[in-house]
């Protein structure tokens, strides 16, 4: 079976400062796997240039065993919530409705085949009451319920997400645990950005460490110690984890 | 009093589908936050108007119009231009390129006067806009383009909606978000381009902003946000003209930019200004 990733001496910059530096990893399919590391570790620009958002300076990301942009296709990509205005005008099930637009020609609107996929994704996030409700008038955790709604509307198999828990409530933060955990056991992969390692434990089986360069990753007990954590934030933030 | 002759016919149809397009391309120009981008280019299509004027010797119709297009897309590749290379932020940008294209405008014109070439007061027109100035060919290319819009916006309905909500994801999806920014952004010039002669420079943007911003008041549903703005724009339109037409000396461009506004002003209190409630 292909890797879903696979990322070559992978270095990104930004006006000449690397932001990642060297990247070498294979990700099987069928994990969850956190990346996690400080603030500029680079965690973002990595899902940015997996989807190709971001041009690498040197090296490459493969997505199962391709590098060109058909294999978008099978990637779900949930940006940070706040990368959205919120007070645009349209409706809860409009946002889900996206999620299916890939998989439609051009001129073809989506029917009441994609309506019903919609539905059913926003059953799956428990926000099925709100699909005519304007994304102005939802919570932080209900519009990171919607985002991850789009996502299962794709029905891809390798799902990006950027920093998901951020700013959410402990039932969403459970509830979008359980529906990524579920994916998983379906052979989906899932690569989560993510900043709170009191979490790693309950959530995540495989860990990236990531500070510009990978510090190491795999299976959380083998990558998750104090030597690696003092690699990647420093001794004074390993010793208290 | 108010007497529908043949002209008059002709000025409320051609206003009804300017007003119309301005609303619908508007629409879209404000959710990009685009709006001010609107009255720069408008501004930006004087010295391009006053330059084909003298190089045309006179008031022909095509060359003004190219010379404003010309002129809008220096201003536009300015615009790309400093914001890919300087620090500045969007609206500073806007203010330099408006400041810079209008000013140099008004050396234009101020030049062109000097020249003995017929139909002088068209260059005022411009700025201000005139309503009597319209004819049937007028009608034609804002009958054509509104058409145009509508059957474009129709078609890719759901990629416009999908790169203006979120064009990250949408890039993710596989979309050009580039090609629909440009399309939106050119359709914003031709709009700005036809309107310029009727509702003048300076007040062709209050005609991009004032339905949208209005529409925004009424609704939180993507669908009805821009049909509304649409409607609006028509509405403002012809109510400016006719209120125009029938009193004395009222510019054109100015009663149908107060109309514009006053309906928006109406709207913030009707709806309480509270955009977060309207579902």
């Amino acid at each position: 079976m292909n890797a879903a990733l696979v990322i070559q001496e992978l270095t990104v910059a930004y006006q000449k400062k690397p932001v990642l530096w060297h990247v070498n990893a294979v990700i099987p399919q069928g994990i969850m796997m956190a990346v996690v590391g400080p603030n500029g570790a680079g965690k973002s620009t990595l899902l940015k240039t997996a989807i190709q958002l971001i041009k690498p300076m040197s090296g490459c990301i493969e997505l199962f065993g391709q590098n060109h942009a058909s294999a978008l296709q099978r990637v779900a990509y949930v940006p940070q919530r706040l990368s959205i205005d919120w007070t645009f005008p349209i409706t809860v099930l409009e946002v889900v409705l996206m999620g299916t637009y890939a998989s439609l020609g051009w001129f073809v609107r989506p029917g009441h085949k994609e309506r019903k996929r919609a539905l059913d994704a926003l059953q799956a996030v428990e926000m099925d009451t709100y699909a005519d409700t304007s994304i102005s008038q939802l919570s932080g955790g209900q519009q990171q319920r919607i985002f991850i709604a789009r996502a299962l509307v794709q029905q891809a198999d390798l799902y990006l997400m950027d920093e998901p828990f951020v700013g959410i409530d402990a039932p969403t933060e459970l509830l979008i645990v359980s529906i990524m955990q579920s994916l998983r056991d379906q052979g989906k992969t899932m690569i989560i950005v993510h900043h709170d390692l009191q979490s790693i434990d309950t959530h995540f089986e495989w860990i990236m460490l990531l500070n510009v360069q990978c510090i190491a990753y795999g299976q959380r007990d083998r990558v998750f110690t104090q030597e690696n954590l003092a690699k990647t934030y420093g001794k004074h933030v390993a010793m208290r984890i | 009093m108010l007497c529908f002759d043949y002209t008059l016919c002709i000025v409320i149809v051609c206003m009804l589908f300017l007003g119309c397009t301005a609303g619908l391309i508007g629409a879209f120009a404000f959710l990009r936050e685009q709006s001010l981008l609107g009255d720069a280019l408008a501004h930006a299509c004087l010295p391009g108007t006053a330059i084909a004027f003298i190089l045309a010797s006179g008031a022909d119709r095509f060359w003004l119009m190219f010379g404003a297009w010309c002129s809008g897309l220096c201003a536009l590749v300015s615009i790309n231009l400093l914001r890919r290379t300087t620090v500045f932020k969007m609206d500073t940008i806007l203010g330099i390129i408006l400041s810079v294209f209008f000013g140099f405008g008004l050396v234009c014109i101020t030049m062109a006067q000097q020249y003995a070439l017929p139909q002088q007061s068209l260059l005022t027109t411009i700025i201000f806009g005139n309503a009597a100035t319209i004819c049937m060919y007028d009608c034609y290319i804002v009958l054509i383009t509104t058409c145009m819009l509508a059957l474009h916006v129709a078609l890719w309905w759901k990629e416009l909606k999908l790169t203006t909500f979120d064009h990250v994801y949408a890039r993710t999806q596989g979309y050009s978000v580039g090609c629909y920014d440009a399309f939106i952004t050119l359709l914003l010039m031709a709009t700005i381009i036809i309107g310029l002669r009727i509702v003048g420079v300076i007040l062709m943007s209050t005609l991009l902003i004032a339905p949208a911003a209005a529409s925004r008041l009424w609704t939180s549903r993507f669908s009805t946000f821009i049909g509304c703005s649409a409607l609006f724009g028509a509405c403002a339109s012809v109510i400016g003209i006719m209120i125009s037409a029938a009193f004395h000396h009222m510019p054109t461009g100015p009663v149908i930019a107060v109309v514009a506004i006053m309906w928006t002003l109406f709207s913030l209190v009707l709806t309480k200004g509270n955009k977060y409630t309207v579902s």
